[in-house]
């Protein structure tokens, strides 16, 4: 790496983007800049290295509080029917109180020998539930280190699998599919709960890794990855433990940022949804995962990233990729319905002058409706700030100081998609919808309600392209004639 | 507290070693675990039948099983040397059976290490007469009532049956069935004796089946012959006349598959081979479009 830096370095400037990549990675690998790898976790890494006896392929950290035992009894018997059982299983049993120590004990016990023997149990008391991470993937012992929740089913071909693409893609995040499926827990039994499939497994998850999609939001559940673990052991980047939710998406992307990833397009496990269980989706609220998730694209725009011919195929040929590959998680589908209200008083649309909103239907579809500030002249509705939506059925209603609506009419206001019959077809980022309101009197809330969806057609891009291409020649033929 | 005797039967073709030496340790380790808890489970015997045109199993093969495997179980084989089917399979491992219970189970199932003291339970109730384990990844997808477990019919993937009433019903109907719905025909014959079926969620097993990355199933021509047989035939028997002739139209116009199977419908009512209708007060035959029962979803 020295030598590399010393013999490129010189010859690039201050801002050339080689020269910051490569000193984000010597900030990444110092000792100051990564201080809890140093510090905390490399001491544990060493000695697992040394405790270490044989070669395994993958490490699996089933992170478990004991609120679950039947699901962890199933996740153990997933184990149980792999058709490659060259892994280890550590079961990182988080702020256990003694039964629940004692119950994963009593479950470990229960297993064949087979399986029993490639347990580790592991007791951690400190730290949120992004700890135990830290802890297992430092005790791992694997070449590979994948995430196994203690409610998640995988077939009997997810090692397999793993195994085989890493065998061609050395290095890289294996990314499986995943089906989500909606589960409950039923009480069948006065001591026990029993686990209830709700819906049919859904293919939301069952798309390949797009980069600037997932630079928005993550729709890769972390049963589908393995991680190579020396990007963790030997480069320390870890998980980040000041996120308590989608703290998986934010170690998966700077690792993905610097060892790329490979695509497994087979579906090999079930990420449940639970409908009356509690999850991370019901332990915190809205606000906070909105929070968590500002805290992480900032991470991201620090983060040394090289693109590879993919990705800048994904951003040069965006139509190419957006359709068949986009998908829409469950877990965050809220951000898709993002809504937010800028109001411009005269001076513009700016981030001072709005109001974000919330949606009080589900998605699909949206429903919001704000006040509006009294010197507001224009109003600007953004459904979220991704774009690559269409938006459908939209319905817009001002309300007056007399309580009569007016209803605003697509012709009624601007946009900047591309209207395609009766949707609007958003391809870019900052999706907007604009309401000239300085003629009506005394309006006082204004509400959207609408569907959006992510299903581009190729009809619909090539209708916008060609429109942007006309739009396009008509500027030049434009600035011809005005030359 | 008595203890139930059980047999264990499976019916295999050109099923890998591999992968049965997986099930039988899981059997082997379920009974293990039931034992140290004092459970209800007393003698169990695993019983193999082998419908493959050449044994699956070597001597050395079962002398291994027996001696390594097989620390809490009893085992036995028996390679028929015809292609039985698993209705017709079952039917010939199920006439040395002297257990309280047989379990009829895919040979590929793993149990869950608590399978034994969870499956036993329903049976309490003098009423049940078949309990069916739950299988995961995929579950199947038909309704079952959440408080009493009760559902309309069980898939022999892995079930419990009381030997009494299996041996009263005279098994599956192998004469009609091959493949598929030897099940089903059983479930409902059960129900019409008055017993109820009875699902436990509590009691997993492994079933390692797949689908493709759009969410549905691969099944290859044989299993699709052999489910249209199968349905046609499960409407007749159960007195769905309008099923029978609705089927037939459609299979006429299909494929080649398909016409094969009118073709030995035909040929069945021909020689006077189809079975004599039952339930003709339509009493427990329920028919919901291609299902048999209520489904939470569809797959």
């Amino acid at each position: 790496m020295e030598n590399i830096y010393t013999d490129i370095m010189g010859e690039v400037g201050e801002f050339s983007p080689v020269r910051n990549y490569f000193n984000r990675i010597r900030e990444i690998l110092s000792k100051e800049g990564n201080s809890k790898y140093h510090e905390e976790y490399l001491p544990i890494i060493t000695r697992a290295n040394a405790e270490k006896t044989k070669k395994i392929f993958l490490s699996v950290i089933t992170r478990t509080q004991g609120k679950r035992p039947e699901a962890l009894r199933e996740t153990l018997l997933c184990l149980s029917g792999q058709t490659d059982m060259d892994f280890e299983v550590l079961i990182i049993g988080h702020k256990l109180a003694s039964e629940g120590s004692s119950l994963v004990d009593d479950i470990i016990e229960e297993q064949e020998t087979e399986l029993k023997n490639r347990i580790r149990f592991l007791e951690l008391d400190y730290g949120n539930r992004t700890t135990p991470l830290n802890y297992g993937f430092a005790n791992a012992y694997g070449d590979y280190i994948a995430i196994l929740d203690d409610d998640d089913l995988v077939f009997d071909n997810w090692v397999e699998e793993f195994h085989k693409a890493a065998g061609i893609w050395p290095g890289t995040v294996l990314h499986a599919y995943i089906f989500g499926q909606k589960w409950m827990t039923v009480e069948t039994d006065k001591s026990t709960l029993g686990l209830r499939a709700v819906a049919k497994p859904n293919t939301d998850y069952c798309k390949d890794f797009i980069l600037k999609n997932q630079l928005y939001m993550n729709v890769c559940p972390p049963v589908g990855l393995a991680f190579p673990a020396n990007t963790f052991k030997k480069l320390g980047i870890i998980f980040d433990e000041d996120l308590d939710t989608t703290e998986d998406w934010d170690f998966f992307m700077r690792t993905v940022f610097v060892s790329g990833i490979t695509d497994i397009k087979t579906a090999t496990g079930i990420y449940r949804l639970w409908t009356n269980a509690e999850s991370s989706a019901t332990l915190h609220t809205q606000k906070e995962w909105a929070q968590n998730r500002e805290v992480i694209l900032q991470k991201f725009e620090k983060c040394p990233v090289a693109l590879n011919e993919k990705w800048i195929s994904e951003c040069t040929h965006p139509g190419k990729f957006c359709n068949e590959q986009q998908s829409i998680s469950a877990d965050t589908r809220k951000n898709i319905i993002h809504p937010k209200l800028y109001y411009d008083d005269g001076k513009g649309f700016t981030e001072k002058n709005s109001i974000s909103g919330e949606n009080m239907d589900q998605y699909p579809y949206f429903s919001t409706e704000f006040q509006i500030p009294t010197d507001a002249k224009k109003l600007r509705f953004d459904v979220n700030e991704a774009g690559m939506v269409i938006l459908k059925h939209i319905s817009i209603t001002i309300t007056d100081i007399k309580g009569k609506g007016h209803i605003i009419t697509m012709n009624e206001f601007r946009h900047n998609g591309h209207r395609f019959e009766d949707t609007i077809v958003y391809l870019e980022p900052d999706p907007q919808l604009v309401i000239d309101i300085s003629s009506l009197c005394d309006p006082i809330s204004i509400a959207f309600v609408g569907e959006v969806t992510t299903n581009i057609s190729d009809n619909m891009i090539q209708y916008c392209n060609s429109r942007l291409k006309k739009s396009f020649f008509r500027k030049i033929i434009s600035s011809r004639r005005k030359g | 507290m008595q203890k139930n005797s059980v047999q264990i039967q499976s019916v295999i073709f050109q099923n890998e070693k591999e992968s049965l030496y997986k099930a039988i340790k899981a059997i082997d380790n379920a009974v293990r675990v039931n034992r140290e808890a004092d459970g209800l489970l007393g003698d169990l015997r695993l019983y193999y039948g082998d419908a493959s045109p050449e044994p699956v199993f070597m001597e050395k093969d079962i002398k291994y099983i027996k001696e390594e495997l097989c620390r809490n179980i009893s085992f036995e084989y028996k390679f028929f040397g015809f292609n039985s089917g698993s209705a017709k399979g079952h039917n010939i491992l199920a006439e040395t059976c002297n257990t309280d219970y047989i379990m009829i189970m895919n040979p590929d199932v793993i149990l869950s290490a608590h399978f034994w003291g969870e499956i036993f339970k329903p049976f309490a109730l003098d009423k049940t007469g078949m309990v069916e384990a739950r299988q995961t990844p995929l579950e199947h997808q038909k309704e079952y009532d959440i408080k009493t477990g009760e559902t309309d019919w069980a898939t022999t993937a892995c079930a419990l049956i009381r030997t009494s009433i299996f041996k009263d019903l005279k098994g599956f109907d192998s004469d009609t069935f091959f493949l598929y719905c030897d099940d089903l025909d059983f479930s409902w014959r059960l129900r019409l004796e008055g017993f109820s079926i009875i699902y436990q969620p509590l009691a997993p097993v492994f079933h390692a089946k797949r689908l493709s990355h759009n969410a549905s199933w691969q099944p290859t021509s044989a299993e699709r012959y052999y489910s249209m047989e199968a349905a046609v035939l499960m409407a007749y028997k159960w007195s769905n006349p309008s099923r029978v002739k609705e089927l037939l139209e459609v299979f006429k116009k299909g494929g080649e598959l398909e016409r094969k199977v009118v073709e030995e419908f035909m040929k069945r009512k021909n020689s006077g081979k189809l079975p004599e209708p039952i339930d003709k007060n339509h009493k427990i035959a329920r028919f919901y479009g291609d299902f048999y029962s209520k489904n939470r979803y569809i797959l």
